[in-house]
């Protein structure tokens, strides 16, 4: 009998080998059956009477659950507060005007002199504006180019007559 | 209109509180499980604290991970590859290397080997049979580690292949072939001493 049948014949119950009428090697199947089974059941003896002794787990699973939980519920407080630190930031955000936020930002010392600055720029602004506005005469009338001319015309004309 | 309903989801209806139920419940597990447990994790290691440790840590991990049991093989299923890699677990740390230095040059002299070679009185036969289940001890120790846990799960705990190989992580035509080399090398050592 070849390894891979043993094996296979192995794997059957005793009573069903000793029915199939086996020759050769079939008391060394059957010893080999029995040993297995003697095993089988003198070491689960063995096992159960050890574990008779062995204290309970539930303290111990409990334990481990407190461990195992306390991690993750301090997680979730720092995710939490940190979602809600992000929110109120945004809804204080949105509910001032965008000026108020940037002069808000700016040191209360500060706020008098870009006031001055503000108003001197304004100032200067219209004052420019002032001298580019158009109040009728070409710039060029100042130079009274325009009578010197027309003076020029009437002596030339005047020693053509 | 008749309606039919297929015998699997009665199956499945049925079967599925009662693991829920049995999981939630760490002490129904270990009552249920410990000695089968310690059994295949005894004759794997081979060390009586190792043994208990190993067997402890298959429970709480089991009772931990509950969840995730999704009722596609029996409990007893699950918990075993739980087991097989917490034994894998432990046979990389150093410890169990030290321990198995200790035993290659140790005889066998575990509570369980004990327990193998004196169980009670019993007839002739039984006596020749207790003979060789010791033998059968002894043999598995020559095994690769694969091979010892194939034959185990296989000849010891009785689970079906496409479960053995579930429970150890692998195709089961590689289940085969570690347990036809474990019973030929467990056949040569116990015939032998036969002969």
């Amino acid at each position: 009998m070849t390894d891979e049948e043993f094996a296979e014949l192995l794997l059957k119950p005793c009573a069903d080998t000793k029915d199939m009428g086996l020759t050769g090697n079939q008391q060394e199947l059957w010893e080999m059956q029995d040993a297995l089974t003697s095993y089988r059941r003198d070491a689960l003896h063995w096992a159960e009477r050890r574990s008779a002794v062995q204290p309970s787990l539930s303290d111990r699973a409990r334990a481990q659950q407190r461990w195992t939980a306390l991690p993750r519920w301090a997680l979730a407080m720092v995710a939490l507060v940190t979602i809600a630190g992000g929110v109120a930031h945004l809804v204080a955000d949105r509910g001032e005007e965008p000026g108020t936020s940037v002069s808000a930002t700016l040191p209360a010392a500060e706020q008098p002199a870009a006031a001055d600055d503000l108003a001197a720029d304004n100032h200067l602004l219209s004052s420019i504006d002032a001298e580019l506005s158009y109040h009728g005469g070409s710039p060029v009338d100042g130079l009274r180019l325009q009578d010197e001319q027309s003076a020029e015309h009437a002596t030339v004309n005047g020693a053509t007559d | 209109m008749a309606y039919t309903l297929h015998a699997d989801v009665l199956k499945f209806t049925t079967k599925e509180p009662t693991a829920i139920t049995e999981l939630d419940d760490i002490d129904a597990l270990a009552r249920n499980y410990r000695p089968r447990l310690l059994r295949f994790v005894m004759a794997s290691v081979r060390d009586e604290e190792l043994a208990d440790t190993v067997v402890q840590d298959t429970l709480l991990k089991a009772y931990r991970n509950r969840a995730g049991f999704r009722g596609e093989c029996t409990i007893n299923t699950w918990m075993t590859g739980i087991a097989v890699n917490l034994i894998r677990d432990h046979a990389r740390t150093q410890k169990s290397k030290f321990w198995r230095k200790v035993h290659a040059s140790a005889v066998d002299a575990t509570d369980m080997a004990n327990h193998l070679r004196s169980s009670g009185s019993s007839p002739e036969g039984a006596l020749l049979a207790r003979e060789q289940a010791v033998q059968v001890h002894q043999a598995m120790d020559l095994l690769s580690p694969n091979q010892r846990t194939a034959f185990l799960l296989r000849f010891i705990e009785e689970m079906d292949l496409p479960d053995i190989a579930s429970a150890m992580g692998m195709p089961v035509n590689t289940v085969k072939t570690h347990l036809h080399r474990a019973v030929k090398s467990v056949r040569a050592r116990v015939g032998g001493a036969r002969v």
